[in-house]
């Protein structure tokens, strides 16, 4: 279980620059749960993604996993970005999935099937090859054949067309529901809220405004 | 929890109102690329004496706090310091004698000199950025490039690909510390030895520059998409007395620089 207590961030800490991201965040994540973070541009839904990843270390509070610090327990979660092709360090398919692991062609194809990218096909593809979205599937086996137990995806959704969007959300429910991984997915698009998570949390000025049951938050959030 | 990794600024506006933020920007520029020319054409203590205090002179007075002067990381400072220690091998007077030994310092003096004019000419750079608006660089870069014009060279590409170039290094640090979170999502231990270090910073680099490459030919055929390099809109320039002054205080130094050097 994942928890954060009065979480707070400024970036740029002691300086001219200084800005507040985030500010008193409480937020427990249990094993299995789809938790969809929303909010406006600038409201610190990606800082706490990174939080959540165990990329930054907040300067108030505590994260933790089990009660060890997030940043101590490397692979426990994983995190893909809005940007696929930041994400992709190989040439082709297989090597990009198996790379910064040990793991053989069986885990490989393994993590190819679960994000719906046939491997006899797709193995041996080269990344930049790929549509937006088939790179973005790629990003998304690479993260999950470490097996994490949280997958934080940040605007997962972004930039894709209408069947991207479904055949990703697919793939999502599908993992959360057959490998039992709980996901965090950051937008600010509620469109697929309901497809994506049970759960929903709003984010403004870096403070949580909302914590419910995703149909009661979206929608209040809805005029 | 893993430390937070260390924020990069790099040419970012300090708001405020003192006499170098209501300056027009091309006066800065002018007054920075004149002091660099002669000091690199004339670069002895004295000259660097000199912009030294008119260095400190305006950043005591620009209103920028300190807490905005960049702390490069603690690896940057030993190289910087293990490089000073190299120089010494290069001998030359005067020399000291220290336990019998004699250590000649000419080398190291060099040393201290070249870096004292590199400091001061990124210094000046600096003082232009923290008191700059981005936005008012590109229209002042294109009044000052005026006699390129009249002589027929590219004076608006020139002026197009500098303010990009600067405008795009926050996208650019931006997308590098999203790489560097990502490569370390995927590998959560930083590779050990040299051979594992050199892989870690070659996956990095290179997905930044195919990235960065990408994101380059968007941008180009964007502008192209919008007519080009062409038609910079230039607002008049409405020079005040600060700016003649500082115009004043540039030429004193220039030639104090010429005669001191």
């Amino acid at each position: 279980m994942i928890r954060l207590e009065d979480v707070g961030h400024v970036y740029a800490a002691g300086t001219p620059w200084a800005r507040r991201a985030l500010r008193g965040v409480d937020l427990t994540i249990g094993p299995g749960e789809r938790l969809l973070v929303l909010g406006p541009n600038g409201s610190g839904k990606s800082t706490l993604a990174w939080v959540v990843a165990g990329l930054l270390a907040p300067v108030e509070g505590t994260a933790t996993l089990h009660g060890r610090p997030l940043g101590d327990v490397p692979g426990a979660t994983a995190m893909t970005f809005q940007h696929a092709r930041l994400q992709l360090f190989r040439p082709t398919v297989e090597a990009d999935v198996r790379f910064g692991t040990r793991l053989d062609n069986g885990a490989v194809d393994n993590a190819l099937e679960m994000v719906g990218l046939d491997p006899t096909v797709f193995r041996s593809r080269r990344v930049d090859e790929l549509s937006g979205g088939q790179q973005r599937r790629v990003a998304l086996a690479g993260a999950l054949v470490r097996r994490p137990r949280l997958l934080v995806l940040d605007e997962p959704l972004a930039g894709l067309d209408l069947p991207g969007r479904r055949l990703l959300t697919t793939v999502l429910a599908r993992l959360n529901r057959e490998a039992e991984v709980a996901i965090m997915v950051v937008t600010h698009d509620v469109e697929d809220a309901y497809r994506l998570a049970d759960r929903a949390l709003v984010l403004r000025a870096g403070q949580v405004v909302a914590d419910d049951d995703v149909g009661a938050v979206v929608g209040e959030a809805q005029p | 929890m893993s430390a937070p990794s260390r924020e990069i600024h790099l040419l970012r506006y300090v708001p405020g109102h003192s006499y170098l933020h209501r300056m027009w920007a091309g006066t800065k520029l002018l007054a920075v690329v004149a002091i660099d020319i002669a000091l690199v054409a004339r670069p002895g203590w004295p000259a660097q004496a000199v912009v030294w205090v008119l260095a400190l002179t305006a950043f005591f007075t620009s209103g920028v706090p300190a807490t905005a002067l960049p702390r490069p990381p603690r690896w940057f400072v030993l190289l910087v310091g293990l490089d000073c220690l190299l120089s010494i091998g290069s001998g030359g007077s005067p020399s000291i004698h220290l336990a019998g030994i004699s250590i000649e310092l000419g080398g190291m003096l060099e040393w201290w000199r070249i870096t004292s004019l590199a400091l001061l000419v990124l210094a000046m750079a600096t003082l232009v950025a923290w008191t700059t608006p981005m936005a008012e660089l590109t229209p002042a870069m294109s009044k000052l490039v005026t006699p390129l014009r009249w002589l027929r060279l590219p004076a608006d590409e020139v002026v197009l690909a500098i303010s990009l170039s600067v405008r795009c290094l926050p996208l650019l640090l931006e997308e590098f510390r999203v790489l560097q979170a990502a490569r370390r999502m995927r590998e959560p231990t930083l590779p050990q030895g040299l051979g594992g270090r050199i892989r870690y910073a070659h996956d990095v680099l290179v997905t930044a520059l195919a990235s960065s490459l990408r994101r380059a030919k968007e941008m180009a055929e964007a502008i192209e998409a919008r007519g080009g390099a062409e038609g910079f809109t230039t607002e008049p320039v409405r020079l005040t007395g600060i700016d003649a002054a500082a115009l004043a205080v540039v030429a004193v130094t220039v030639a104090a620089v010429a005669l001191l050097g």
